[in-house]
């Protein structure tokens, strides 16, 4: 038998309701003053937009009444600069965002570092990022003593990596969280060349997620001076790493020779193959057509596909392929070929 | 001045005045600068094989696209360089003044430029100013003069819409295109929050110019509904299109210059470097 | 008199016993919820956003709409697939074999041209007419296909997509423009960790929509609706986020969920001789990830917003609801050895048992109670204590969760911003248990009912195919 007396029940009703009813007054209240809140900032954004634009475009004075006062003014401001900062490159603008957040926004972030909301302290981590507000570097330093959650950290060393490289480099070797391929990407492309570069040459002394991150980001970077680096990788004897570098090397779209890559013909990884029939589209096809016709009878459909297609991108290439039909064996390929030729004439 | 002088080949006076109109009109609305060329004999000419050997000679010069004409008296002859400019006709005068000194030694001659951007020069107004130049510098040889009243472009009016769904940056491009001071046009800048609101105005409608600057991604009727709607249009040569962009990937910018955007740009950029584009693009429409 | 009483007794302890059990699990569910939102709160989610609309960082995804009459749905949703904010995706139309003006919409709304292309087949099915390519937006693919349902629509889009990652979006619903950016961020964050991620869907009805965008959210009219609403809040805080938590999500809803081809694909697709195809796949992976003891995830993301239309009328509703149960039904049935597997982990030791037993029965014994009640009323005496007890319980696992979910939600995402929405949905959660709740028990017993009796009706589902094509009515 349970022991559930009816009052038992209708007390604890009783205590959950009331709960609840104190939890609408609380979103009550929260309301009206998030719309007290709205409506401050837009007053300021009303008032004040042109100024700041006047501020920091046109070198016009600064006014003491643009000082922002309070959360809502706050947000104002932030809206105004995260819109310039997102659609404009300007040097000059940016240092006088970040001049104008030092003077003015500093106090607050360093508050809401303290906040007991995470979200809260990820807002003034990812604005201090945003404005580059190097005047919060010793709180910032000070914050990673405290126990944060990975988030956080992942924000500092952005934060380190935009205001102080050298802190930012020591801090990747001690390696105290692990981030994803993504995040490490995210974090190494904002570097500037040189302090990537350092991070490049220290390559094997990293964990391999680092590791394939400095090979991705090296692709977008398309500097020539990364190529090399990037060839020389090709030696190393992980696959996803060779696998990563032809990527890598594939997306820069500069092939000064192909000696490299014919030894990757014969892989037996057929990812790598399939980087090497990619990579081909970047050099004469005069050259490379007796190892595409070889990856053409490939066994894997898409190194067969990639070939194809490879060849087709020439000028002469759908007559090469016409060629092949003629007196290649493999039905596999043939296919291939074939539809190859078809999508190329039909999409014209 | 008896008939013989008059070459049967070459265009007279009184039948061109006709095309001068038409072709002064059309400098206006394609754009197109136009420059004419009057020539002259420096020296006494006695001979009256001597003009018809100038026509012959000019004629043989020329590009299709200009025309020669001979005036009344004789003793003138004009050209319209069509799409030229005062560059090309002086290099033209340069290597005509040339080939005459070294092959025809008896002809010497001088030669007025005016180039045409306006309409406001009337084809009678044209020969008697050119006239009155050629007899003032009679006295020189191989003189080439200009006449300039007429260079400047008349001031156009050409639109400009920005649709750009964030309003702070909205403002931005309006005050800094507003502020762009580009000889020969004026600039009326609009501001719509998405391509429905534009389509809305109907402010696409007008003949002018339109410069268009559109964010790709937009609430409603995006960047690229935008590009293929305009271009779609009978008179969509008329827009010239920017589309900006915060999608960093190659895929998106080939899209749309495939779909006809003039110029992709990604997000963020430099404000100076869409001022400049955009002067560039309408000091660009006169040639 | 006796056996009466004894029976009575019997079933009184089973139905409060199960109530309780029902409570404390959604107890705990919440709570978790509670903690992981908490934890979010007053963050700036746009931050995050920007950061990834750059090709960089995100990975491509191929959007599959499979569309079986929806000449009215189809343009908006593809409308809303254009305008969403990520670098990098293809949208590939397909229509099953629609008999309305589906096709010659969509060709003239975005100008259709025919193209060549190569399909690899990685999953068998019905034949493809033909590929048609928009002339204004090159990333955007018509299919043209004999009718199939809408599983075999969805495995045509799998075959001719070209990106790693998928995303099934049902032909009449709405994406909000940064939901895909959102519901990939756990697949890119955790490397391919996540294979599979779902979003949350909300209710359009009342939604001012132009041009497949939202830009106003009003609570609507129609109390049925709303009911939905708040069932869907409910459903969502005390379920989904807890058992996305632990890895235990068996139901990704197939009105907006990404997969990773890959794994999709070597779990055989979308499986075509099922009503639930959604939950099938989702199942299917679970299974596949398990036995080849792969560390993979199948998330749930709280924030990301498809908007759908619900069904307005108690005819449309009652058909949507019976087939749902019956769907779960086959698909838990399919994979019944799966229950209490050590092979399969905490997905055979907690997901499948509370699927069985608070979905599956849990209508049944629901219904049982609210006719213990009537009869207890009738019966008097000592009944009448339990029947109040039951009642209790009653108001407890349907008023108080309710209103707790509705305040929740008006707290930390604010949906419906007017307070006089947030009052409306508050004091219908009061009236739930006497209408509502009733009324989706009796339809969810009637979809259970079917699938004991082999009822289905296979002929009928294939006509009908794609999703929920009640909701248009």
């Amino acid at each position: 038998m349970i022991e559930l007396s009816i009052p038992f029940l209708l007390s604890a009703i009783l205590v959950m309701l009331t709960v609840l009813a104190v939890f609408i007054v609380y979103i009550l209240f929260q309301r009206s003053r998030e719309v007290r809140f709205n409506k401050a900032r837009a007053v300021y954004l009303q008032t004040y937009s042109q100024a700041w634009y006047a501020f920091l475009f046109q070198d016009a004075e600064f006014s003491i009444a643009m000082i922002p006062r309070g959360k809502a003014q706050v947000a104002a401001v932030e809206e105004i600069f995260s819109s310039y900062l997102k659609n404009v490159i300007n040097a000059e603008v940016t240092n006088k965002i970040q001049n104008s957040a030092n003077q003015y926004l500093k106090k607050f972030y360093a508050k809401d570092l303290t906040s007991r909301f995470w979200g809260v302290r990820m807002n003034a981590l990812y604005r201090i990022a945003d404005f580059r507000i190097n005047e919060l570097l010793d709180e910032a330093l000070q914050f990673e003593q405290k126990k944060i959650s990975k988030e956080e950290y992942f924000q500092l060393l952005k934060i380190y990596s935009i205001l102080q490289p050298e802190i930012f480099l020591k801090k990747i070797k001690e390696a105290r969280t692990r981030y994803s391929e993504s995040e490490y990407r995210r974090l190494f492309i904002l570097l500037s060349d040189d302090v990537f570069n350092q991070m490049f040459d220290d390559f094997y002394n990293n964990e391999q997620n680092i590791q394939l991150a400095i090979i991705d980001t090296t692709a977008v970077k398309r500097n020539m001076q990364f190529i090399e680096n990037l060839k020389r990788l090709l030696n190393d004897e992980s696959d996803e790493i060779k696998i990563r570098a032809l990527k890598g090397l594939y997306e820069i779209g500069i092939v000064d020779e192909i000696d490299t890559y014919i030894p990757f013909v014969t892989s037996n990884v057929w990812e790598i193959r399939l980087m090497v029939a990619k990579i081909f589209k970047y050099a004469p096809l005069t050259y490379t057509y007796p190892y595409l016709e070889q990856l053409l009878q490939d066994e894997n459909w898409w190194v067969r596909s990639q070939a194809a297609k490879t060849i087709a991108e020439e000028r002469e290439g759908v007559a090469k392929l016409q060629q092949f039909i003629a007196h290649a064996d493999d039905q596999y390929a043939i296919e291939m070929v074939q539809e190859t030729i078809v999508r190329k004439q039909g999409n014209r | 001045m008896d008939m013989p002088m008059m070459s049967q080949d070459v265009m007279q006076e009184h039948e061109v005045k006709r095309y001068f109109n038409i072709l002064r009109e059309s400098v206006i609305r394609s754009h197109l600068t136009m420059t004419v060329v009057f020539l002259t004999f420096a020296n006494d000419v006695q001979n009256h094989a001597v003009p018809e050997e100038m026509s012959m000679f000019l004629k043989s010069k020329l590009r299709k696209t200009d025309l020669l004409f001979q005036l009344v008296d004789g003793k003138h002859w004009g050209i319209f360089f069509l799409q030229s400019s005062v560059v090309e006709a002086r290099a033209f005068l340069e290597r005509i003044f040339n080939i005459l000194e070294e092959e025809h030694s008896n002809l010497l001659v001088n030669a007025t430029i005016t180039e045409i951007r306006n309409n406001d020069v009337s084809f009678d107004t044209l020969i008697t100013q050119n006239k009155q130049l050629l007899t003032k510098i009679g006295q020189k040889k191989w003189a080439v003069e200009e006449i300039i009243d007429y260079q400047q472009p008349p001031t156009e009016h050409v639109k400009v819409s920005v649709i750009e769904q964030n309003q702070i940056f909205r403002q931005v491009l309006e005050v800094a295109i507003s502020q762009l001071v580009i000889p020969h046009f004026s600039l009326e800048v609009s501001t719509y929050e998405d391509g429905y609101s534009f389509f809305q105005s109907n402010n696409y409608k007008s003949a002018h110019i339109h410069l268009i600057i559109t964010n790709d991604i937009l609430p409603r009727k995006n960047g690229f509904e935008i590009l293929h709607l305009l271009r779609a249009m009978p008179n969509g040569n008329k827009f010239i299109i920017y589309m900006m962009s915060e999608r960093n990937s190659e895929s998106v910018a080939i899209n749309a210059y495939d779909g006809g955007a003039d110029e992709f740009i990604t997000k963020p950029f430099n404000l100076r470097l869409l001022e400049a584009k955009i002067k560039r693009t309408f000091e660009r429409l006169w040639l | 008199m006796k056996i009466l009483d004894y029976l009575m007794m019997f079933f009184s302890e089973l139905i409060i016993l199960y109530m309780l059990f029902v409570i404390m699990s959604y107890c705990i569910m919440f709570i978790v919820a509670l903690l992981d939102i908490q934890r979010r709160y007053r963050l700036d989610p746009s931050e995050y956003d920007d950061a990834h609309i750059d090709a960089f960082y995100s990975k491509p995804v191929s959007l599959l709409v499979p569309a079986y009459n929806e000449e009215i749905g189809v343009v908006d949703t593809v409308y809303s697939l254009l305008n969403l904010r990520y670098p990098q995706t293809e949208i590939i139309i397909i229509n099953d074999g629609s008999t309305d003006r589906t096709l010659q919409t969509v060709i003239e709304h975005f100008k259709m041209k025919p193209v060549q292309q190569i399909i690899r087949v990685n999953i068998p099915t019905k034949q493809v007419k033909q590929i048609y390519q928009s002339e204004i937006y090159q990333n955007c693919i018509l299919v043209d296909k004999d009718n199939g349902g809408k599983a075999d629509a969805l495995n045509v889009g799998i075959n001719i997509s070209q990106y790693p990652y998928f995303c099934s979006i049902d032909g009449d619903s709405i994406l909000d423009e940064k939901s895909l950016l959102r519901v990939m961020k756990p697949i890119i964050l955790s490397d391919g960790e996540v294979v599979a991620a779902g979003g949350n869907v909300r209710i359009a009805n009342g939604a001012k929509m132009q041009l497949g965008s939202v830009y106003e959210t009003n609570l609507p009219k129609n109390y049925l609706v709303v009911m939905q609403i708040i069932e869907y809040l409910r459903a969502f805080l005390m379920g989904r986020i807890a058992l996305s938590k632990f890895n235990l999500v068996l139901i990704i809803s197939g009105a907006f969920s990404v997969f990773s081809k890959k794994w999709a694909v070597e779990a055989g697709g979308y499986s075509t001789n099922i009503i639930g195809e959604d939950m099938e796949l989702v199942v299917n992976i679970h299974r596949l990830l398990k036995e080849k003891k792969e560390k993979k995830r199948i998330e749930f993301v709280p924030d990301p917003v498809c908007w759908t239309e619900a069904p307005q009328t108690v005819g449309v509703l009652r058909r949507q609801r019976r087939r749902w149960h019956q769907g779960l039904m086959e698909s838990l049935w399919k994979h019944k050895k799966m229950t209490f597997n050590p092979r399969y982990g905490l997905i055979g030791f907690i997901s499948f048992p509370y699927f069985w037993l608070i979905e599956c029965l849990g209508p049944v014994i629901e219904l049982a109670g609210y006719l213990y009640i009537i009869i207890a009323f009738f019966l008097g005496g000592i009944y009448y204590e339990m029947a109040v007890v039951l009642l209790l319980l009653f108001v407890i696992y349907g008023v108080i969760f309710s209103v707790a979910s509705v305040l929740f939600e008006a707290w930390s995402m604010n949906t419906y911003p007017s307070m006089r929405d947030l009052f409306r949905m508050t004091i219908l959660s009061f009236t739930e248990i006497f209408w509502y709740r009733p009324l989706t028990l009796v339809w969810r017993c009637e979809g259970l009912v079917r699938f004991l009796f082999g009822k289905s009706d296979w002929g009928n589902m294939k006509r009908v195919g794609i999703a929920k094509k009640e909701n248009s009515v």
